[in-house]
Formats: structure tokens, sequence, C-alpha cells
């Protein structure tokens, strides 16, 4: 909503712009910015001309050279290319020496024609973004007169934001009436007056549905010249609303709306046929719109029909047929009341957003319509002559949006805002604004006014109130509270704790979109089924939800690959998401998800440069379950999935329950996404993440341990999880520690065959242990791998 | 007879020759040299005998004394001496100190995870707890429940990815305000962060983003509280104290609304570039919860008052740390999160 304000002040004093704005801004109607009219400021050497005379330009077609008065004793001689430019023409010239908003103007040779200035477009003033031909003032412009001082371009333009509540301030009475409101003036009462019927026609209006429409107000003018142009100072006015000139009866239209906010349509009464009938739209009844477009209707939309057709989308947008043309010889003008319920969302269902449907969607007075109808009618007839019609008033009363009195106590407003209001401005606050406002002993009962469709409750009131006496009155209090800590126990690992973790571990964090390019997750996890897909994406790459953090993570990876990075280690903690059953259910999980490639190490000094492996990320996640303390019950196992290259996947199992995969990425993956390494990647479920063990005291022996070392051969296919969950068992309790330190193939030992060197540790915490009891426990182990899968000791 | 003088003239020349030996073999023949078999000391020893006997007692000791004081003196030169050497034998092993160290590297934190940690540090003082709900949201919770029906014109401030047959991806945070209260009596203080979701993307948006919302409903709850948490939130998270403003503004699921406005912390409201020359940066949206809002979470709004509020954490991570472009938070890129 764009506010001038000269025309602002025909209604209230404004006082000071700036501060105006910033009291408004503060009450709710935000000021988002001030600007002149135009950005023209030149008040001297820009004036209006009067074009005298136009003679072709010798050696260009399409020039003319004018001879232009300004004002002054001798006229001005300017070489012109707007169409326009014709003998007797009032427009603006920008003599030599001036400066419009563009460029210096300067005396030049136009094609041999000396040119002594500039006639001007809109455009060139600053004053439109595009222009077709030179600026037409008024007939009664006075030549030598500065445009700036004609035009007022030097006055300020306030832009609001307003909030969708505030329907109410889409009109410049709707912005007077807050100016009024906050600074307790009165708005002064104009326009309104009765015109006289001069002629008898009228239309006939039936309203059938009158809930959705409980007034009509309409009227028949007659003999209107469509030859007349609108005046400058509405053109101007409708220019600084943001609206373009059209035609008279269109511009009239639209300067009634953004004076009281009643939107208006205009008809060509010849083309109704029989009288107007507001009703709801029949199944797949079509309408032509002014816009071109046709749109397919239901009864859930509200039409303004004749008797045979619907002719218009009631409070958003005119029917083509019916529009009004420069052959129109009688029109019909609309002014209703359309309820709010009855627009909203219609014309964004049919893609389309009006001005008209802007304001009937958040509310218009209901008691506007007549003196809107008056206004544009005194308007139409004072420039372009023609003879009104009597009003057609069809209203039902029962229909019409009913304000009920609120009861407003004090206790309202201490139990919101603190207790920082005066009873005494309570009721000048909600005076100003236009409440019914009266004095009971429980407090007030007040009664908003038509134009308000914000106001239901005693709530409502309190914001008013508050708004107005001014939040940034009320002392702020802090309080602090003892959190509830029921939730938070010493052994609760916090996600935080956990980024940290693969922080520490060299990992970036990252944060991708949530939504993936289904054609790349399909082929990395293809149960395409469990996809949830989106309705409307922004693009087709983004049009389905995650259901694995990976090609989020992969793209990064790729990204980073291309930017020349040699070692990447990221990873994100987010959630994903799988339908259960489509359509009807889906889960929501939190995934800790890395990735890493290139080498083990940074590249930096007397540090070999090995390329990472599966066991390097098996390292980094142990270290990240180690938070739980709880990485006894954590094994691995072996796992096909399409995502990793046969033979490097594993399912990572915490007990018996499977909490997520790691491996090697299938190099056929690799390729399309730019990936040229070798890239390892792991997923867990975070809810296991979450929870640690409670440390738990055992004794500290005092007695020595005991080392042996143990090279087992064994076939290739006997995993090394098998060999020591053999060991621990046939060891028993003497056993506290097992490492692996080696891992042998080749040279003497058989083909298929493998070496694998343990260091185990012995200690007790009743004795000494002997070489002979250890050399006895050693014995069993061997026997027991012996029968268990065949291993030999190492030669 | 040998004097006290005499004593302790052979004291100060040993000292002397102990202090000019700089070598182990030397000084082993110092040692000889005076405490040796015929060394001077012991020399001066075996004259006792021939003393009187008064003289013997006082003359003894003195010698002693000296004794102790010369064998000391060697032991010490003994132990600087070892010592020099050993160095010296070091100098062979010295270090470039300026070589760099030999370690992994350390990851980061993303600047969005930054921003959320320390706000919710600052909230969890003030008694706050994080509280989590769906990203995948249906109408009621996400909409109709927040007082924002069907055909709301503020719907339309809401770009929102629909889901087939399904529901939607929630467009704030503000969801979990309901889903909290169903499930809990007040008092309640919580805060929760997360990612929200809305169809659009230019320069300035991203089709996904952050919000962190925060809900307190008590008996005796008022817009003094709401300010009091807003205040402290906004002085211990940028670090400074500048001015605060509220504004009246319009939110469909609270009432009185407001959003918050502080003065520039980058040119103390003189006007610049982050503030577009305005003096104020908007933080956050706010107000008091919307007695609708607070039936749909089944508490009484005859006896609770509620606050809310609502704010961005890119906006909030770029104005912190001077990211000048939203789109980087996304693109993953190592050379950007290296930074944080």
């Amino acid at each position: 909503m764009r506010a001038c304000v000269s025309w602002l002040k025909q209604w209230v004093d404004p006082g000071n712009i700036e501060k105006l704005s910033e009291q408004l801004t503060l009450a709710g109607l935000e000021v988002a910015r001030i600007e002149p009219a135009a950005e023209l400021s030149d008040r001297i050497n820009v004036v209006i001309g009067r074009i005298i005379s136009c003679a072709g330009h010798p050696d260009a077609e399409r020039l003319q050279v004018c001879e232009v008065d300004v004002g002054e004793e001798s006229s001005l001689t300017i070489v012109c290319g707007a169409p326009n430019a014709r003998k007797g023409l009032l427009t603006a010239c920008a003599k030599v020496g001036a400066t419009l908003p563009k460029m210096p103007v300067d005396a030049v040779a136009i094609r041999g024609c000396e040119s002594q200035g500039m006639l001007c477009s809109a455009m060139e003033l600053g004053m439109d973004s595009s222009s077709e031909g030179i600026i037409e003032f008024d007939h009664d412009a006075p030549p030598g007169y500065s445009v700036v001082e004609y035009l007022k371009l030097s006055e300020p333009v306030v832009e609001f934001e307003l909030t969708p509540n505030r329907g109410d301030c889409l009109s410049m009475l709707g912005i007077a009436r807050e100016v009024a409101g906050i600074y307790g003036r009165a708005v002064q009462h104009a326009g309104g007056r009765q015109v006289a019927a001069e002629i008898e026609d009228v239309l006939p209006v039936e309203l059938e549905a009158t809930g959705e429409c409980p007034r009509y107000v309409g009227r028949v003018l007659q003999g209107v010249n469509h030859s007349w142009k609108t005046p400058d100072w509405i053109i101007e006015r409708l220019r600084r609303s943001g609206m373009r000139s059209i035609n008279l009866i269109v511009d009239v239209t639209n300067y009634v709306m953004h004076e009281l906010g009643q939107p208006m349509h205009a008809f060509d009464m010849k083309k109704i046929r029989g009288g107007v009938r507001v009703r709801t739209a029949f199944q797949n009844e079509l309408l032509h719109l002014l816009d071109g477009k046709e749109v397919k209707l239901g009864p859930d939309y509200l039409v303004i029909a004749d008797h045979e057709r619907a002719i218009a989308l009631a409070g958003i947008m005119g029917g083509a047929d019916t529009a009004i043309t420069s052959e129109t010889e009688t029109v019909f003008l609309e002014s209703a009341f359309f309820a709010p319920d009855a627009i909203r969302g219609k014309a964004r269902r049919l893609g389309m957003q009006t001005d008209a449907s802007h304001r009937f969607e958040r509310g218009v007075d209901s008691e506007m319509q007549i003196k809107a109808m008056e206004m544009a009618t005194e308007l139409i007839i004072g420039v372009a002559g023609g003879s009104a019609g009597p009003l057609i008033h069809s209203v039902s009363e029962a229909d019409l949006p009913r304000h009920e009195p609120i009861l407003l106590k004090p206790s309202d407003l201490d139990r919101v805002l603190g207790d920082a209001i005066n009873p005494n401005m309570t009721e000048s606050i909600l005076c100003n604004l236009g409440f019914a406002v009266e004095q009971i002993p429980e407090g007030w009962r007040t009664k908003a006014p038509s134009w308000r469709f914000d106001i239901q409750n005693s709530h409502d009131l309190v914001e008013e109130v508050g708004r107005c006496f001014g939040f940034n009155a009320i002392q702020p209090r802090v309080r602090t509270f003892l959190p509830d800590t029921q939730d938070e126990r010493e052994t609760g690992i916090s996600v935080h704790d956990v980024k940290l973790r693969m922080v520490s571990l060299g990992y970036h964090e990252v944060v991708t979109y949530s939504f993936v390019d289904p054609t790349v997750q399909d082929r990395l996890i293809p149960e395409g089924e469990s996809t949830i897909v989106l309705e409307n994406p922004i693009a087709e790459n983004m049009s389905v939800m995650r259901k694995s953090l990976w090609p989020g993570l992969l793209e990064a990876v790729s990204k980073n690959l291309n930017r020349q990075e040699k070692r990447v280690r990221l990873f994100e903690v987010g959630t994903v998401f799988e339908a259960v059953q489509r359509g009807v259910s889906h889960q929501e999980k939190r995934m800790l998800s890395a990735v890493a490639c290139g080498h083990v190490n940074p590249r930096q000094w007397a540090t070999t440069e090995t390329p990472i492996d599966f066991f390097d990320l098996k390292g980094d996640l142990t270290n990240v379950l180690a938070l739980t303390r709880d990485s006894s019950a954590l094994t691995f196992r072996s796992v096909d999935h399409p995502i990793f290259q046969p033979g490097q996947g594993a399912e990572i199992r915490l007990g018996d329950r499977s909490i997520g995969l790691m491996g090697k990425l299938h190099p056929a993956h690799a390729k399309p996404l730019d990936i040229d390494v070798d890239l390892f990647m792991l997923e867990v479920d975070m809810q296991y993440l979450l929870h640690s063990e409670f440390p738990q005291f055992v004794d500290v022996s005092r007695f020595p341990p005991v080392h042996r070392d143990l090279a087992l051969v064994v076939e290739e296919d006997v995993e090394f999880q098998f060999i020591e969950d053999a060991i621990r068992v046939s060891a028993g309790s003497l056993l506290k520690n097992i490492v692996l330190f080696d891992v042998f193939r080749g040279k003497n030992l058989n083909k298929n065959t493998k070496s694998m060197a343990f260091g185990l540790t012995f200690q007790s915490n009743l004795g000494n242990l002997t070489a002979h009891e250890i050399d006895g426990v050693i014995e069993k182990v061997i026997q027991d791998l012996k029968v268990k899968t065949n291993a030999d000791l190492r030669e | 007879m040998p004097s006290e003088d005499s004593i302790q003239s052979i004291e100060n020349s040993a000292a002397q020759v102990i202090e000019g030996t700089d070598s182990l073999a030397g000084l082993e023949a110092v040692k000889t040299q005076y405490l040796g078999k015929n060394g001077i000391v012991t020399e001066q020893l075996k004259r006792i005998s021939s003393l009187p006997v008064e003289k013997r007692k006082e003359f003894g000791q003195a010698l002693n004394r000296i004794k102790i004081q010369i064998a000391e003196r060697i032991q010490a030169r003994h132990e600087n001496l070892e010592r020099a050497f050993l160095d010296q034998q070091f100098r062979d092993q010295s270090i470039d100190v300026t070589l760099p160290g030999r370690s992994g590297t350390l990851g980061t934190i993303h600047p969005i995870s930054r921003t959320l940690r320390r706000m919710e540090q600052i909230f969890d003082r003030l008694g706050f707890r994080v509280a989590e709900g769906p990203e995948i949201e249906n109408d009621y919770y996400n909409f109709e429940a927040l007082n924002i029906p069907a055909n709301h014109p503020a719907r339309a401030m809401h770009d929102t990815f629909y889901i087939h047959d399904h529901g939607l991806l929630r467009t704030h945070t503000s969801p979990v305000q309901v889903r909290f209260m169903q499930t809990h009596r007040p008092p309640i203080r919580i805060i929760a962060p997360g990612k929200v979701f809305r169809c659009d993307s230019d320069v300035t948006h991203t089709p996904m983003f952050h919000q962190l919302e925060g809900l307190s409903v008590d008996s005796d709850v008022t817009f003094a509280d709401l300010k009091g948490v807003i205040i402290h939130f906004i002085h211990e998270f940028f670090e400074a104290e500048p001015k605060v403003r509220f504004r009246s503004s319009y939110f469909p699921f609270t009432e009185p609304s407001a959003e918050v406005d502080m003065g520039c912390v980058f040119c103390g409201g003189e006007g610049c570039r982050i503030c577009r020359h305005t003096g104020w940066i908007e933080v956050l949206g706010c107000g008091m919860v919307h007695p609708e809002v607070l039936k749909h979470g089944s508490i009484d709004p005859d006896k609770y008052t509620g606050y809310a509020f609502g704010l961005g954490i890119e906006r909030l991570t770029m104005l912190r740390y001077g990211v000048r472009d939203l789109r980087y938070f996304f693109n993953s890129e190592l050379s950007f999160l290296r930074q944080f």
C-alpha cells in the first residue's frame, strides 16, 4: 500500500512524516520506505512546454522539429522522436542545462538540426519504468511552469507493508483513520455527496447468494464521453499508488478504491442481458475474464451473472464480454460488499491476485458501498459529462457482518500486558480508533467499527490497546526458573557430543537439503516404493524426501573433489524419511552419516601417504560408538547392498539390532557422481548413540600381567570375529585383553590361507600366574581352534 | 706451625684449581692432588700429631672442614662437566622446532549448529528445555491449530510443500507448540529448534532453513516476561546491549504480536549496509499465545497465558559471523566450512 502525503492530508493532518512513519511502524503499519514521488528533482529547467508547431526533420523520417513555447519570449526549437508529439500538445520540456534522473540535457545537433532541449516521457522524468511517447498534460497546464511544482513531484510517498489482518488500511481513508487514532485527531469528512438522478434507467438486481453478497449497489451512467482523458491529478495519484492509467472509467474506479477501499467494477450496460444476478457459479461454468483467461468454475465460486451467463467473477475480476470499450455508451457501475469467506482463496486457486480480491479477502467496510458509488459517479460525470440514474441498492440486512458488543475488563489487559496500562488511556485509544465505548462497572462495553474484521473478542481489544499504547512502554521482567531435570541424565549423550566426536576425528559437518534427486536416490537405494514424493517440488532434482543422508553427502563430496580437494571427510546429522504405508503413514529417523576419501593422514612431512580403507572408517565409527561405553556389543556383519562394492559392505549391529550400514561406494555409482577415488561411507541410526552405560568400578589387579603372542593359520574365509570369539571362550576369565597385531598372506603359506597374529594378555586378581598355568590355557585355545576352524599354529 | 690463614689459602687455591679444570680426567687429578694419599690436605693431616696437644683439636677441625668443602666442590664440578659433556653430545640431535607438528586434521561444526548450540545454552540458563517435532506435518498442526484456517490470507505467506495424500513439510517450527501443550501441563518453557521448508528459492531464500521456536505458558505470564526474555537473549547472543524495540505486527497464532528490532550492532544505529541504512535490524517475531492456540493445546485460556517467539537461524548466523550469502550454508564447500 502506497500513500502519497498530499492525498493523505486531505483526510488528516499527518504532521512530520518521519515521525509519523516511526509511530505507524511501531503500531503495526510497517513503513517499508519513504521516497519522493518521482526521481526528477530539477525544479528550474524542466518546465511545461506547449508545442506550437511540428515539422518533419529534413534528414530523418521519424524525427520532428518542434517549436515549443516554454513561457518565455522566444520559443525553443527541439528535435523529438516521439510519435505523439503534435501541435498544441502540452508536455514536459527539459531545457539545456536541465538534469534528468538518467542524464543531463545539453544543446546538441541531431542529424544536423540544432535541438535546444528535450521533450520528455514519464520514464525520462523518472516517473515510470517504461512509457510510450512523451508525457501529455491537461490542456490548462501553464507553459513555463516547473514540472516538479506542477505535479508536486517532491512530495513524499510512503510505502506500507501491511499485515493480512489489516485490510481496513488498504486505502487512504484507512491510513488516515489509523493516523487519527494514534494522534487522537479527527478524520475530515470528504466526498460522499449525493448525486441526483437525471435519468430513470435502472437494471434489476437480484441477490440470490445473500450470505456471500449481502449488499449490492449499482447505477446506470448514460452519455459518458469516452474521449475524455483522465485528469492529470488522478493519473498522478494513481501512479504514486502504483497503478497505471487505463481509461477514465477504470481510472476513476481505481481511484475510488484507493481512496475509500471499495473495489468497483464497470460493465457495458448494453451487453448485460436482462439484469444482474449475484449467484454461485454452476458446476463447470465457463467465464472469459478481462485478462483473456478462461476459467472453469464451480458452486464454491461467486459470480455476477445476467439472465443468461456469468459476466464477472465476483470480487476478483470482470468478464471480457461485458467489459467497457471505447464504443460503450451506457455504463453500469457496481459497488458491492462480498463476504471475505466467499472470496478467500478463490483467486489464488485460479493462480491470480487482483487489487479487488486482495481487499475483499481481507474485508471491505460493509457501509462503504453507497459512498463509493456517489464518489465515482461524481468524478466521472464531472470529467466526462453524462447523466446518472438512481442508486440501485439491494441489501440483505440480516447477512451483513454484525459487530456484537464486546466486554473488556481491566483484568483482561493486566493478564496479557502486565499492569502497564492506565484505564483512562484504554478508553481514549479505542475511541480514537472508531470503537463505540461505554464505561460500565465491570469495565467497558465496546463495539468495533464496520471496517474492522479482526476484532472478535476481548483479546483483540487488548492487542489494539497494547499496540497504540506502545509495547516499548512495557517494562521487561526477567525471571529464571529451575528447569525440569528429569530428562537430563549423566548417561545421556547429546547430539552435540556426537558431533564433537566426529569433529575431533577430522570430519566437517554439512547440512544438505532434505529433498533429493529421485534418479540419484533410486540408483543408490533401489527400494523406490517407500519414497515420499513432493507434490510441488522446487525442481525435479529436489523432488523426493531423502531416505538416507548419503545422496546429499555424495553430492557434497563430488562438489569438493571438483574444487581440487583431495581429502574429504564430511558428516551430517539429519532426518531421513520413509513411507511405511504409502499415503498413510511414514517414519522419520535421525541418522548420523559420514563419508571419507583420500589419504589416512593429511599431507604432511615424514608421514607416509596411505589411502584410507574400510578399517579407517570402521575405526572412526568405533571411536564414536565408544561414547556409549558399550562398544563390546558392537559387531559387523558382511552384507550385500547395491550401494557398496561387493565384499566391502557391512551391517553395523549393536547387540541383536541392526543400527546401520557401512562400506565402500560401488565404483559403478561413483562414476556418474563424478567421484573418481575410493570412497567409504557409513550411516547409523542416532537413537542408539544417545545413551551410555554408567561406569562401574572393577577391582584393579595387583599382580603382574603376562603377555603371549599367538600366530594362527586359517582358511581365507574364516572371519576374524569368529576366531576372536573362539579365543575368548576357550581362554576364559584369565584373558584380560586380546589384540590382533598382524594379518599375513603368501610367502610360505598355502594358497587360500592367512595368518593372524594375536597378542594376549592374562592377569589374575588372586595371585601371580605361573608359566604352567598360561601354557595350559594357550594349549586349550589351540586345541579348540583346531577343532572349530582347523586352525594351525604358524611355524 | 700452619696457621688458620694457610689452611684458608689451601681452600682458596683448591677452589681456583677446581673451577679452572674443564675435563673429568683433570678433575680426577685435582682430587688426587688435594685429597689423595699424598695430597696437600692429606699431608697437612699427617702433621697433626706433631702439633702441641692443645692445638691439635682446633687444627684438625679446620682441616676436616676444608677437606669436605673441597670434596663437595669437586663433586659439583664433576656433575657440571658431565652434564656439559652430555649436552655437547645432544647438539647433534637438535631439531627445527618450527617444523609443523604431526597430526590428523580436525573437522568443524556447521555454523548453523554452532548458532543453535549457543541459543540452546542461553535459553537453558533461563530454564527452557529443548522439544522436538516431526518435519513432515499435517495441516492441523501446521495451520489449523495455529489459528490459520483454510483460505486464510496468512497461508499465502507460507509457500507450502505438499506431500501426496499425506500432509506437508512444516513451514515453521510453531507446530511443536501445540504438540507439546497437548502432552504437557503448565508451567511450560521450551524451545524447539529445527528445519523448516518453504517452496521458495532465490538469493535470499532457500527452500529449507532453520528456526527456533520458544514457548512459555504459565498462570502469570505477561508481555513483560516476553520482553524480558527476548531482550536478555539479544544481549547474550550478540554480547552487546543494543537498543531493542517491539513493533506491533500480526501472526495468526499470537495476539498481540510483535516484531522485534535491535539497534544495528555494526554501525551503532548510524545506518550501514547490513541494516539497510535504517539503523535497525529485524531479529524475530513474537507475541502472546492466541487463546485459540491454547485451546488446541488443551490448555484453559482463562487460567493460563503464554508467550511464543520464533527466530530465523540463518539470518542470525549471517549477522553473527558476517556471512554474506545465505546459500553458503547448504553448498557444503570445505573452503567455507573450515572457517568455523
